[in-house]
């Protein structure tokens, strides 16, 4: 069991009402230790209870207190205190504002405040209205024409340094403005640079693609001794153009136009191909060629044709060739791809 | 310090057990009963406390402290369940009070139970004199 008691001040009792260790009563209570507490005790529980003589052996004795008397007394400590205020030296005040000047200024700056805001005011009140600027362009539409036009400068830039990269690659080599596939004549055996003899001979496709495109098959027409002639589609100088294949191939012929045979005036006389077809026989040997040297009728200058019944006779005929010279045929083949 | 409203209990006028809040077996805490209801005519104040705490309920009393208006207590430590104390209160007019209350201690970990609690009792409140034992245990007389 912990037992603690404690009493304020009515619950104290004076030291003078104490009575005397030296000849405490039955009944008396006096200030003493119990266990390990203080407080106040009936006297005869104290000292193993013997009245008239307990045992005091737990309480100091006057001899056991220390000396006090060189201590200070509260009069000596409080003429000490006073002493050292009076020695302080406090800073001089002089020159310091006063109160009474610190209202004066208060009050003088709060009246210049309200003079300030009355003057703002009638300044404000004399300030125009603002200008209609709903015409004008804001901050942000000018940072957005901005951003567009550096936008722009930027995209400028690219192209610019794209077309200057362009600028300063090599130049691609000339085609003269011709297509591939343009016939011509040259004036010597051999051709010059990307143009091709038209000798039926074969050409490298992937080096001349265009040329590809014209001739799917990779080998040109051989018009060596040929003449050539007007595609005419349409008929109109060539009877039989509507026919006649895009760059076709057509065997000679010989015409008499309208040469007297045997009486008959205005036949045509011609060779190509069928003599029966022409109404005309077939030449006899020994008739023709006239031309000695020449085995080829067609090839010929002149010969003797024999015309059937009612005729029956022979007539000299003439083939038709124009004078001529003849050039090397080529065809352009436009630029090499490797 | 200031005795706290939260675990301060106005004592009921009849003899009966009251409860004071729960305090973790940790907790140093201050416990005050109010002294108005004790006091029963003009002038009559509560001049006395003794505080009993049995030992099985592990509970360390801290001190004790008197005012005009509270009787407060600082208690450490305790045996986890509810315990009971037995405050008894003396006035000027001589009555006295004998009241058990009672504590739940709740278990924790225990971790300060050796750990002496630094309480300060209330400021200007009467304590138990202990300025008067001795160190060597003897009682300073006058």
């Amino acid at each position: 069991m912990t037992s603690m008691t404690v009493s304020n001040e009515g619950g104290r009792v004076r030291v003078p009402d104490l009575p005397t260790l030296s000849a405490p009563q039955a009944g008396d209570r006096v200030l003493g230790l119990q266990g390990s507490v203080v407080g106040l005790f009936p006297a005869s529980s104290l000292g193993g209870g013997n009245i008239a003589a307990p045992d005091l052996s737990a309480y100091a004795k006057k001899s056991d207190l220390p000396d006090i008397s060189g201590l200070v007394t509260s009069q000596q400590l409080a003429q000490h205190i006073t002493q050292a205020i009076e020695g302080i030296q406090l800073p001089s005040i002089e020159g310091l504002a006063k109160q009474a000047d610190l209202t004066t200024e208060a009050t003088a700056r709060q009246a210049a405040d309200t003079a300030l805001e009355q003057r703002i005011n009638q300044v404000s009140a004399t300030i125009p209205a603002p200008p209609d600027l709903s015409g004008y362009a804001k901050q942000t539409d000018l940072t957005t024409e901005t951003t567009a036009r550096e936008q722009a400068d930027t995209a400028l830039t690219q192209r610019m340094s794209s077309v200057e990269q362009k600028l300063a690659e090599p130049p691609a080599p000339s085609t003269g403005g011709l297509a591939a596939g343009v016939i011509a004549y040259f004036a010597g055996t051999s051709p010059p640079e990307n143009w091709r003899v038209r000798d039926g001979s074969s050409f490298p496709m992937d080096v001349y693609p265009e040329l590809a495109k014209i001739y799917p098959s990779g080998f040109l027409p051989n018009d060596c001794g040929l003449f050539i002639r007007g595609y005419d589609p349409s008929g109109y100088n060539d009877p039989d153009g509507p026919t006649r294949g895009f760059a076709s191939y057509q065997e000679g012929s010989a015409a008499a136009g309208t040469s007297t045979i045997g009486g008959r005036v205005g036949i045509p006389v011609f060779f190509s191909g069928d003599f029966r077809a022409a109404g005309l026989e077939q030449p006899a040997a020994g008739h023709y060629p006239s031309k000695p040297g020449v085995s080829n009728p067609f090839q010929s200058s002149f010969f003797d044709i024999h015309t059937p019944a009612p005729d029956n006779a022979w007539a000299q005929v003439a083939v038709t060739r124009p004078k001529n010279r003849n050039y090397l045929p080529i065809i352009y083949a436009g630029l090499p791809v490797k | 310090m200031m005795p706290c409203s939260a675990r301060s209990l106005y004592p009921s006028k009849e003899a009966i057990i009251q409860g004071f809040p729960s305090k973790n077996r940790g907790d140093a805490l201050d416990y005050s009963l109010y002294l108005s209801p004790f006091c029963c005519e003009p002038g009559e104040m509560v001049i006395r406390l003794t505080v009993d705490v049995p030992q099985e309920t592990g509970l360390k009393l801290l001190w004790s402290a008197l005012s005009n208006t509270l009787a407060t207590i600082g208690l450490q430590g305790g045996t986890p369940g509810t315990q009971s104390i037995t405050m008894t209160l003396e006035t000027s007019t001589g009555r006295r009070y004998v009241r058990t209350l009672r504590i739940t201690v709740l278990d924790d970990a225990g971790s300060v139970d050796a750990v002496q609690a630094s309480l300060p009792p209330p400021d200007h409140a009467a304590i138990q004199p202990d300025n008067l034992t001795l160190p060597d245990g003897r009682i300073l007389t006058l």
